[in-house]
């Protein structure tokens, strides 16, 4: 066997690849010149019996011969077989244009979603979360947070009151109510905690009126309470723009105007810039451009006192705000479908 | 209130900023302007006074006065006082003064009776009060220029010249100026004489001394009378007027005056007459404290940084008086009219609000690293609502309230309701004791558009046992059609997300009034009940007229919150290979299938490493009255490869230890 013997191999190993059609052809020369018995297998099984000049030679070629046709075939069967089954995909269709099966999924409820979104905005400010309970007394709920005990700020909200025997004749702390705002809980919380704390408390409310469009028996609130050494309105205009413009995810600007809250001196009134028109004035903000959206205030100093804090040492601020904020941000117009159970509007969340 | 643009412009020399302008300004600085409408020369500016306000801003003297502040424009000073002439043989008596701590009345002679003159009857007509005649116009006109309500008596009406402040008796009962009789009780105030009764105090009028077109001689009370008292009455008569509306908001004492002014000022020009006799019974003044305003806690509060002769300046304007002067310590003494200054904090706000809170700059607060406590109730409340949108539910809210119809459908016991007092709708009668109604109520508005669905909810139910009250969470949901397996394994899936162990379904002996008889458990976690699953009965849902069959489940979710566990521990990924088994064994058709996996697992045999439950068939080669289940059983050795010897030898074991049981055969 010598160099010259392998070129001629290599020729024949080459003619015959181009003639080759078919898989099975392919095998046929794999077999011939790699299997067992085959010219190339051969040549290198026998390399001991050349001579020593000649065996490095003929070993490099073989081996090259080897590999150029172990490529060379896979690469070809690849191609065949390729060629195989898209002919076969050819034949097949199927409409793109269908509806695709959907797995099946549910829906959280929009207020779930928002009231979500506005924990994480504050927690990320450290904010802490706190809930309290809704059937609640009349002590937190109005007493503590400074509502004379005849004064018509208590009618501002109109209160359901629980049925009790001998109501009268109970202690302010003993006779119930459905929750009128979330700032009972403010005062849970400060009787039970040292300043400085900032808290945040979402939850059900509940007023004593007829339903319409903007009405509701049972809504959401969340509230805030920031107390500290030095904290002012200042702050809580900080605060709440940075809320406002990370709910909304956009530059939001934010107004305060005088209000009047028992439990808070100053009051406000938070307006934020319209959504829909960016202030340019539409039917959604009465042409004002703006949108009543937030109570807030500076923390009474009786409320601090009644949840047994040092007003002369402390100060703060505090808000709650509404339902509002969700209608605004998926423009829905009438707050009782949240509380609707209609499945054609919440599945749309 | 409605303000009529004209006539606060009258309080200035100086031209007011346009109506719109105006308003805006009052919007910014001080009550929120609701509507601003053109009524012929002059416009309807409506403005929604605070509560607090009430005592000095329910009139337009009240309202400039901020105007003033607000612009910086002069208001024309106007003085005047009585000439008192007390000497009169009209006799007043105040049987009630806590009631009534001021009771001032004026005597007029010879006035005239008669339409009003235009330009009143236009201030009236913006204003929304209806014009009578120029007496009871000019009254008006007087009560909405100063706030003081006031009442004109016909004084040949009255008899025995005199008059009675005097709380009403029991039935008694008065023929008022709507032409509507009232009944009144012991805690209203009355005005009358000794015969009759004249008026409510601070209320109404009535018929019996009604000015009309004859009338020649008045008395015109400019009264104060106790503002809960008047809210108590005005509530019990459920009448509400303009003069119980100021009234019962509370105005200083002073105002009778003020008002009494304006009006015989006003009468003495347009309806004429002279003044026989002032009668002033002053029995209390409202205590006015002085108060301390320190500017360092002024600035540190608003986060400004105002200086004491802005801040001075503005106090001022508004009427209040600085009495000390002490370097950053103010004393000042607020004006009689504002009733609603009582502390710091008070005064803070009237500088915040004229300097303007748009200049005060927004400040972040200074950060410390103090990072938020976690919430565990959140965390779990939103791993439970994820995991209910995974599997396919959608969340709803409902009311919180429950109606009669529906305390009756579900067999509630009312004495563990929780009943709110005078709803404005009965559909809020009690508190709901549980979600279900609702969940119910949505599936039947549901199924009229959408043929199946699940839907869940978490909230606060409440209950009560004699004083007891209670909250707790719960968490419910429902699934359309015949589906208590879909409802249970989407609980045991739960309880897998949540960390719960433990878990056990047991059937339910015990009344209820809720679920198929035989198609309800009661759900267990470390033998403690915790909620609830069945096929509810159609005696509950067809009286709700709901037509598809329903499954569904509750929770209490404080019982679970307390029982997850949130750390999951690896367990090594088996490295030889299982065998399994199946084995069907026919067993009456009430045997539960537990009692199999009991019977197995009372083996202890290791190499069992789970029993798969994978078919119930009753029919064909079955005998009648019983089932055939089918049980697959996985053998596993962890250290090596198990052979089908020693598989088959475990499985005998288990063959004979279940046909112990006389009524179970292994079918072969």
């Amino acid at each position: 066997m010598s160099i010259k013997d392998l070129k001629s191999i290599k020729k024949e190993i080459q003619e015959s690849l181009e003639s080759a059609k078919k898989a099975a052809d392919l095998n046929n020369i794999f077999k011939k010149y790699l299997g067992k018995k085959g010219k190339v297998s051969l040549i290198l099984r026998n390399l001991s019996s050349l001579p020593k000049e000649e065996r490095t030679l003929v070993a490099k070629e073989a081996n090259r011969a080897k590999d150029l046709l172990t490529r060379e075939i896979d690469d070809r069967l690849k191609e065949i077989s390729d060629k195989e089954i898209l002919l076969a995909e050819r034949g097949e269709w199927l409409d793109v244009t269908l509806p695709g099966k959907k797995p099946e999924i549910g829906h959280i409820h929009p207020l779930t979603e928002n009231l979500n979104k506005c924990i994480d905005i504050f927690e990320k400010m450290g904010f802490s979360l706190v809930y309290g309970p809704e059937l609640e007394d009349e002590w937190h709920n109005f007493d503590a947070l400074n509502f004379p005990p005849d004064h018509p700020a208590r009618e501002m909200q109109d209160t359901l009151f629980i049925k009790q025997e001998k109501r009268e004749s109970l202690s302010s702390k003993k006779r119930l109510l459905m929750r009128t705002h979330t700032s009972p809980v403010q005062v849970r919380y400060m009787l039970k905690n040292k300043p400085p704390f900032k808290i945040i408390v979402p939850g059900r409310v509940f007023r004593n009126e007829a339903t319409d469009a903007s009405h509701e028996v049972n809504f959401y609130q969340i509230e805030g309470l920031m107390v500290g050494k030095n904290i002012s309105v200042a702050n809580f205009k900080a605060v709440v723009e940075e809320f406002y413009n990370s709910f909304y995810e956009k530059e939001i600007k934010v107004r305060l105007r005088p209000s009047f809250f028992p439990f808070t001196e100053p009051s406000f009134e938070v307006d934020m810039q319209c959504t829909i028109c960016n202030g340019k004035g539409c039917s959604v903000c009465s042409q004002t451009g703006w949108l009543e959206i937030m109570g807030a205030g500076m923390v009474h100093p009786n409320v601090l006192e009644n949840s047994g804090i040092d007003s002369s040492k402390w100060q703060g601020f505090a808000f709650g705000m509404g339902d509002r904020i969700a209608m605004m941000r998926h423009k829905i117009n009438d707050v009782r479908l949240f509380y609707s159970g209609d499945l054609r509007f919440l599945n749309q969340f | 209130m409605i303000f009529s643009y004209n006539w606060l412009q009258s309080f200035f020399d100086k031209k007011l900023p346009s109506p719109n302008l105006l308003a805006e300004k009052i919007n910014l600085k001080l009550f929120e302007v609701e509507e601003v409408k053109k009524v012929n020369d002059d416009w309807a500016i409506k403005i929604d006074i605070l509560p607090n306000r009430a005592g000095d801003c329910f009139s337009h003297l009240g309202v400039a006065r901020e105007i003033s502040a607000i612009t910086g424009l002069k208001m024309i000073e106007k003085k005047s006082s009585f000439k008192k002439k007390s000497k009169s043989n009209f006799k007043i008596e105040i049987k009630d003064k806590e009631s009534c701590p001021r009771y001032l009345a004026v005597v007029l002679r010879n006035i005239n009776v008669e339409s009003s003159p235009s330009w009143i009857k236009e201030r009236l007509k913006v204003c929304g009060v209806q014009s009578i005649n120029n007496i009871v116009d000019i009254v008006n006109y007087a009560m909405l220029e100063t706030g003081q309500p006031m009442h004109a008596f016909d004084l040949d009406k009255i008899s025995g010249n005199k008059i009675i402040v005097r709380k009403a008796r029991k039935n008694e009962t008065i023929h008022a100026l709507d032409n509507k009789k009232y009944s009144l009780n012991e805690k209203t105030l009355l005005i009358s004489d000794p015969e009759k009764i004249l008026g409510i105090a601070g209320i109404k009028g009535g018929k019996n001394a009604e000015i009309d077109e004859k009338t020649k001689n008045i008395i015109v009370e400019s009264a104060n009378f106790d503002r809960v008292m008047i809210r108590k009455a005005s509530n019990f008569l459920k009448i509400r007027t303009d003069a119980s509306l100021r009234f019962e908001h509370g105005i200083d004492s002073s105002l009778s005056e003020t008002g009494a002014l304006k009006a015989l000022e006003m009468i003495s020009e347009i309806a004429g007459g002279e003044i026989d006799s002032i009668t002033d019974i002053y029995s209390f003044k409202r205590k006015k404290e002085k108060l301390t305003l320190d500017l360092n806690y002024l600035n540190s509060l608003l986060g400004a940084s105002i200086d004491k002769s802005t801040a001075k300046k503005i106090l001022v304007i508004l009427g209040f008086k600085i009495v000390k002067d002490e370097k950053d310590v103010l004393k000042i003494e607020a004006p009689d009219w504002r009733v609603d200054i009582s502390c710091q904090e008070d005064l803070i706000e009237e500088v915040g609000r004229i300097y303007g809170y748009e200049r005060i700059k927004s400040i972040m607060p200074q950060a410390t690293i103090d990072p938020p406590q976690r919430n565990q109730e959140f965390y779990w409340l939103n791993k439970v609502r994820n995991f209910f949108k995974n599997v396919g539910f959608s969340e709803t809210y409902n009311h919180s309230f429950i109606n009669d119809k529906e305390a009756g459908n579900f067999n509630y016991n009312l004495d563990n309701l929780i009943e709110v007092e005078k709803p404005v709708s009965l559909e809020q009668r009690y508190l709901r004791p549980s979600l279900i109604p609702k969940l119910l109520n949505n599936s039947k508005e549901n199924e009229k558009f959408i043929n199946d669905f699940k839907i869940f909810e978490i909230g606060n139910v409440f209950t009560k046992k004699g004083s007891q009250f209670k909250e707790k969470k719960e968490v419910a949901g429902l699934i359309t059609g015949n589906s208590f397996y879909q409802t249970k394994g989407t609980i045991e899936l739960l309880f897998n997300e949540l960390g719960i162990s433990q878990v056990e379904f047991k059937s339910l002996q015990e009344k209820d009034c809720l679920f198929h008889l035989n198609k309800r458990a009661q759900i267990l976690i470390n033998k403690e009940r915790v909620g609830f699953l069945g096929l509810v009965s159609r005696r509950v849902l067809n009286p709700l007229k709901i037509k598809s069959d329903i499954s569904l489940f509750y929770l209490d979710f404080d019982l679970l919150k307390d029982r997850t566990s949130k750390d999951i521990y690896y367990s090594q990924i088996p490295k030889f290979p299982l065998i399994s088994r199946d084995i069907s064994i026919v067993v009456p058709e009430k045997e539960g299938y537990l009692k199999i996996e009991n019977c197995i697992n009372r083996l202890k045999l290791d190499k069992v490493e789970e029993i798969i439950f994978s078919d119930s068939y009753q029919g064909k080669e079955i005998p009648q009255k019983k089932k055939s289940l089918t049980l697959r059983i996985v053998y596993r050795d962890n250290q090596r490869t198990l052979n089908a010897q020693e598989v088959n030898s475990f499985h005998e074991k288990i063959i004979k230890e279940i046909e112990k049981n006389k009524d179970w055969q292994v079918r072969k």
